[in-house]
């Protein structure tokens, strides 16, 4: 009869048997339920088999997809952040954002310690807050509380993965060049803070505090005025408004979209000449020469 | 106690280092299923059909899972349909308990059924039990424990000075939607081509072993891991410590509450959340357990299958298929099957018949993937 359960042993909650004349016997394991293979290849997760394959650490473990977003990207059949924008995909997994922008940096604002008095003394956690940004575009902001440190920095890291949200970049003045610093004055504003983020010329250099000054810097705004408002020292709301501000960039309506936005209806135009005319438009939109 | 089962490549080759296919007592994927008995594979042919479109359904995977005190060989079957249109259906799913006793094994005790947990009315109060045992608490403070997640909303609507064209324009402009869905839609007609699917019999999953951890074990050792990897970074980190300025500057600013998941998708979140140490896992194993939820679930949506078919006896949570096998079910590199995740219920009771049972339907409950409406 064939060896029961194979070298890779089975489910299940029977515990071991062990012994009879089989190496590596779980009989000791037997409580925990293993089944009854053999399963010396089971490495206890000890990286045999399956993880011992690859011959390293689990550093480099390959993405396996659980969305069906994820698995698009992982096939390559969406190639640009910009294109999940467009369809209004929820993004829910973290390495969507490590596959797609591939330079993204994350650094930790602070982690602050915050208490909670329980009866038996005090229950310390972490709070940390992170900031992820590509310099081209791109900006996340996380925060996460946890019992250690550790957990806490990679909870927030994700967390602002999957807020990366695109900044809109403009011109002060004369369009010449790459767009420098915010298209026109826009405010973010979290709890008491009002941050306003104002344009101003080339060579001016990021005008504001350290903490919207990171963001900013992380975001790709080259040149920027600000002027905030409000209890600034609480550095979770004073992040979040700055990142409030950098959203409100597309969303608003300046006037040179306002060509794209105007729908006129050629009455005669084909049907697919109308499918290809609008597809157009956005991709132009988005990826225009004078505005990235 | 969670098993979990992972993807392990056929050592090609010799044959004697590695598992016999034909053996009915190993977990395995892909390929065609293996019976104890000849008369299964005959008798079954005609049975395996899905019940929406009466195509031949596809062998995804078995399972070997022999229970505690309970004399018997025993292995479930899975098998789906591979009809796109069927995909993501409870009703297009088979699976199959086969069953042999062996005198040879050592009846301990007999099977102690757990009382498996009420399901309670709300998924989110759901995660909150299932969090309760975990000691690493991944939940933020208070935040977490609110059931509605309002969606952080920053765009807004400008109003222009009165132009024609732009009178009857908004951002949230009709057209606009229209045509970003019209690009959408060609985009989908290019690269989601779910008509093109060869769906002739006599295909098969590639093949592949399962092999078999336990949770709680990597759990512990990934955690060590992490520690190691993060101890560098938090090296200077502790040293700061500004909330005496924050306190003495603010006053008593607190922080808004925004939501923590731009998404929204709390229950996805938690549930990535218990998978994080080990993601490319396929099979999660918890007999008498509770299922790791993929999107909401109403409370009544899984009594319909917790009822066995055979001895009318109460079914229980055996095992569910997690969505990572998705990327291993490729025919011709092309995705064969899609789900979300997949509950397989059993009968508490393993009723069978000796003399002369063969095999016995169990039930099953498919889970979309959580943003498959806007795919579709």
């Amino acid at each position: 009869m064939a060896e029961r359960g194979g070298t890779r042993g089975g489910f299940g909650t029977r515990g071991g048997r062990g012994g009879e004349g089989r190496t590596g016997g779980f009989r000791g394991e037997g409580g925990d339920g293993r089944g009854r293979g053999r399963g010396d290849s089971r490495g206890r997760g000890r990286g045999r088999g399956r993880r011992g394959q690859r011959g390293k650490e689990d550093s480099t473990k390959a993405w396996v997809p659980v969305t069906k977003l994820g698995r698009l990207v992982n096939d390559g059949k969406i190639r640009s952040l910009e294109e999940i924008y467009l369809f209004s995909l929820p993004i829910k997994e973290a390495d969507i954002m490590d596959r797609l922008l591939p330079n993204l940096k994350d650094e930790v604002l602070k982690i602050m310690p915050v208490q909670k008095q329980t009866r038996a003394g005090q229950r310390t956690r972490f709070k940390a807050i992170v900031v992820v940004g590509d310099g081209n575009g791109h900006i996340g902001l996380g925060v996460k509380c946890s019992k250690e440190v550790a957990t806490a920095i990679r909870g927030a890291i994700i967390l602002a993965k999957l807020s990366v949200i695109p900044v809109r970049r403009g011109y002060w003045g004369n369009k010449i060049g790459l767009p420098h610093t915010v298209p026109c004055k826009v405010t973010g504003s979290c709890g008491s803070v009002l941050v306003r983020l104002i344009p101003a010329p080339r060579g001016t250099s990021l005008v504001c505090a350290p903490v919207p000054k990171k963001l900013l810097q992380m975001a790709g705004i080259q040149d920027c005025w600000t002027a905030a408002k409000g209890c600034t020292a609480t550095l979770g709301n004073f992040a979040k408004a700055t990142y409030a501000a950098m959203a409100m960039t597309y969303s608003y309506l300046t006037p040179d979209l306002w060509k794209e936005t105007v729908y006129t209806k050629a009455p005669f135009q084909e049907f697919s000449d109308h499918l290809a005319n609008t597809h157009k438009k956005y991709t132009v939109g988005l990826g225009d020469k004078q505005y990235q | 106690m969670v098993l979990l089962g992972f993807i392990d490549e056929p050592k090609g080759g010799k044959t004697d280092n590695d598992d016999d296919p034909s053996n009915w007592t190993i977990s395995r994927i892909g390929g065609q299923p293996a019976y104890p008995n000849e008369e299964i594979s005959i008798k079954l042919k005609t049975c395996l059909l899905c019940t929406k479109c009466q195509a031949e359904q596809i062998f995804v995977c078995q399972l070997y899972c022999p229970l505690e005190g309970h004399k018997y060989d025993r292995t479930i079957y899975l098998f789906a349909c591979r009809n796109p249109s069927c995909w993501n259906t409870s009703n297009s799913w088979t699976a199959i308990r086969c069953q042999k006793f062996d005198e040879t094994v050592q009846e301990s005790n007999s099977i102690d059924v757990e009382s498996s947990t009420t399901i309670p009315s709300s998924s989110t109060d759901w995660c909150d039990d299932a969090d309760a045992w975990n000691n690493d608490d991944d939940d933020d403070d208070d935040n977490n424990k609110k059931n509605d997640i309002k969606p952080s909303s920053v765009v807004t609507t400008i109003k222009k000075e009165p132009e024609k064209m732009l009178n009857s324009m908004t951002i949230e402009d009709e057209h606009e939607k229209s045509s970003s869905d019209d690009a959408f839609n060609e985009w989908k007609k290019i690269n989601l081509n779910k008509q093109t699917l060869d769906l002739s019999n006599n295909v098969s999953f590639p093949f592949y072993y399962i092999i078999i951890d336990d949770e709680q074990i990597i759990i512990n050792e990934a955690k060590l891991n992490e520690k190691k990897k993060l101890k560098n970074k938090t090296k200077h980190l502790n040293d700061i410590d500004e909330d005496d300025d924050e306190i003495t500057k603010g006053g008593k600013e607190k922080y808004e509450k925004t939501p923590d998941i731009e998404h929204g998708d709390v229950v996805f979140y938690r549930f990535q959340q218990k998978i994080r140490y080990a993601p490319d896992q396929i099979i999660r194993y918890d007999w008498s357990g509770n299922p790791l939820i993929l999107t909401k679930l109403d409370a009544n949506t899984l009594s319909t299958i917790q009822k066995c078919r055979y001895c009318q006896s109460s079914c229980v949570f055996e095992f569910q298929v997690m969505p990572a096998l998705v990327n291993f079910l490729k025919i011709d590199n092309q995705i064969g099957l899609e789900f979300g995740t997949v509950f397989v219920y059993t009968c508490s009771s393993n009723c069978w018949n000796d003399n002369n049972d063969l095999y016995r339907f169990e039930n099953v409950f498919v889970q979309a993937d959580p943003d498959q409406n806007l795919f579709d």
